[in-house]
């Protein structure tokens, strides 16, 4: 797999605040990578600068192995932020200007408008779109050019249930066919689902680099409920937990190396206990994501 | 190059406001190419019914060739805030809206950006010394009492400097515009600039009696490449003639407010 765009030790300062801080990460083609972190983490000043329109303090960034310039932006299709286009002109008239910008035929806007659902809106004025419809439209533009790369920042941000399932069937869509995606949120549920690639930013450096398949592995979580006082007190007296957590009726074991649900379910029924309530629980992105701040945070401390 | 014209084109063929001060200023044209003799004519009606016929305004030579060019030219280039309006909101839209940053995005540079606001100014700046020729070729050869291959040519070159005079100018606008990013405050320091600022230090320098002073006011500069002919008609002396030291002034203030309009886009983010 080559690399698509890879960024050495950026930085941006804004006086003394640093919005990125000597970040480094490749993207290879084909994966969906999602960049992760709390609001104000610098995700949006990253893809700002890898799109030439924030001016990086130092650091260097490549695209497809070169440094980038107006032509390998022509390239891309990204969004920033929320969908930005000339009020006062229809879908068909901002789209004409992205063709000219990106030198692509105008027939293309037929194809893209309808990939997303909005050729009966063709016509009309961008400012009496709906949120998601000027979503929509956003991504239209960013297919234009049949990108090889695509750049998503908070693609559903906004948008109601309906709305963040449309879009993200549509992500979905463009990774199938073998797109490159680079998508910025603060929304896990939607990395984990549609990347295959993941990093984590806080406060302008990054903290985690992986894969999302990776995330559900390591120490196994049971949780278990049962009709009997003694619970806690048998439970630790197994040995097989590194861990043991309450809330309320429930108890969230972490395992220890070699014991799953099965060793916990069969040393309860020994002790006369049986169990209402067992479930093995694999790790989700927001739990490791929570861990990694975590860690993070004492690390500092 | 045809293709950042056809952008910009693209960008300002639906905007209403670009099009009302466009067609004011065609209209504006117009009429002084057009309407200055019949005005005279109705002048002078109006003096016959007062018993008044000595006064005949319409022996005026206005429309004669070669002076035509002069007085066209020297009038017309008073319409130019019409076409720094349209500038100021194709350039300061583009800030409110973001669309710049949008553009960039899309693939165009912060250069090429630049250059498709000023073939712009470009474009327009020609399209008007090209009316100014037709409407004035059409004039001058319905009024000139005496018309020859040698006199209607004389003094065209006045058109050229009017087309450096207007493009200079709108190099000016945008360059405040840039600066400011929002119309009304472009336009509240625009006038700041023109009205208070160097008419002031222009007075200021009359009255102290150093003369310099006026060639480090761009507008008052690029306003004087052309000079106002009208005096002659009251048989006081002018200039009827384009100095180059006042036209290199005119070119270096263009390059300048070029070069501080590139600076500022380029260091800024987006």
């Amino acid at each position: 797999m080559d690399t698509v765009l890879s960024i050495k030790n950026l930085s941006k300062h804004y006086g003394r605040i640093k919005a990125v801080d000597n970040l480094s990460l490749e993207v290879k083609r084909g994966s969906v990578y999602g960049i992760l972190g709390p609001n104000g983490s610098g995700k949006t000043t990253t893809l700002g600068v890898i799109l030439s329109v924030i001016n990086q303090t130092s650091g260097d960034f490549e695209w497809f192995g070169k440094p980038g310039t107006q032509n390998t932006r022509r390239k891309i299709g990204a969004i920033l932020e929320h969908p930005i286009f000339y009020p006062y002109l229809t879908a068909v008239q901002n789209l004409k200007i992205v063709c000219d910008i990106k030198e692509v035929p105008y027939s293309r806007i037929e194809e893209v408008l309808d990939q997303v659902g909005l050729v009966l809106r063709k016509d009309h004025k961008f400012r009496t779109f709906s949120l998601g419809m000027k979503q929509r439209l956003s991504i239209a533009s960013a297919l234009l050019c049949d990108p090889d790369v695509m750049i998503l920042d908070e693609p559903t941000n906004g948008l109601d249930p309906q709305g963040i399932a449309e879009i993200r069937d549509l992500i979905i869509n463009i990774a199938n066919s073998g797109k490159t995606i680079i998508i910025a949120s603060h929304l896990l549920d939607e990395v984990q689902r549609v990347c295959t690639h993941f990093c984590v930013l806080q406060q302008g450096k990054l903290i985690h680099d992986g894969l999302v398949e990776d995330v559900g592995k390591g120490a196994t979580i049971v949780e278990v409920k049962a009709d009997a006082e003694n619970l806690e007190e048998v439970l630790e007296a197994s040995k097989m937990t590194s861990g043991i957590k309450r809330e309320l009726d429930k108890y969230t074991l972490t395992m220890a190396e070699g014991f799953g649900a099965v060793d916990v379910n069969e040393y309860l029924f020994k002790q006369g206990i049986t169990a209402k309530h067992l479930i093995l629980k694999v790790k989700t992105l927001e739990k490791q994501f929570l861990e990694i701040l975590a860690e993070q945070g004492g690390g500092q401390q | 190059m045809m293709r950042l014209l056809k952008i910009e084109l693209h960008k300002v063929r639906n905007n209403r406001s670009f099009k009302v001060l466009s067609i004011l200023y065609i209209i504006a044209l117009f009429l002084m190419s057009m309407g200055v003799m019949p005005f005279l004519q109705w002048l002078k009606n109006k003096f016959a019914d007062f018993n008044a016929e000595q006064i005949d305004p319409t022996i005026l030579p206005f429309y004669e060739f070669p002076d035509i060019w002069q007085n066209l030219t020297s009038v017309a280039i008073y319409f130019k805030i019409l076409l720094a309006l349209g500038l100021i909101y194709s350039i300061t839209n583009e800030y409110t809206y973001k669309t710049i940053r949008q553009n960039v995005i899309d693939g165009l540079s912060k250069q090429e950006f630049i250059w498709s606001k000023i073939l712009m100014a470009g474009f327009l700046s020609a399209a008007s010394a090209i009316a100014l020729l037709v409407m004035g070729l059409i004039t001058g050869l319905i009024y000139s009492t005496e018309i020859s291959f040698a006199l209607v040519f004389e003094d065209m070159y006045f058109l050229l400097a009017f087309f450096l005079q207007l493009f200079a100018f709108l190099l000016f606008t945008q360059f405040i515009a840039t600066l400011i990013r929002k119309p009304i405050m472009t336009m509240g320091l625009m006038f700041l600039w023109v009205v208070l600022i160097e008419n002031g230090l222009f007075i200021w320098g009359q009255v102290k009696g150093e003369q310099w002073v006026e060639y480090f006011l761009p507008v008052k500069s690029i306003n004087s490449l052309i000079h106002v002919p009208f005096p002659k008609y009251a048989l006081m002396e002018i200039q009827d003639y384009i100095a180059w030291p006042e036209l290199a002034l005119v070119i270096v203030y263009g390059g300048l407010f070029y070069w501080a309009t590139t600076r500022l886009v380029v260091k800024r983010d987006l």
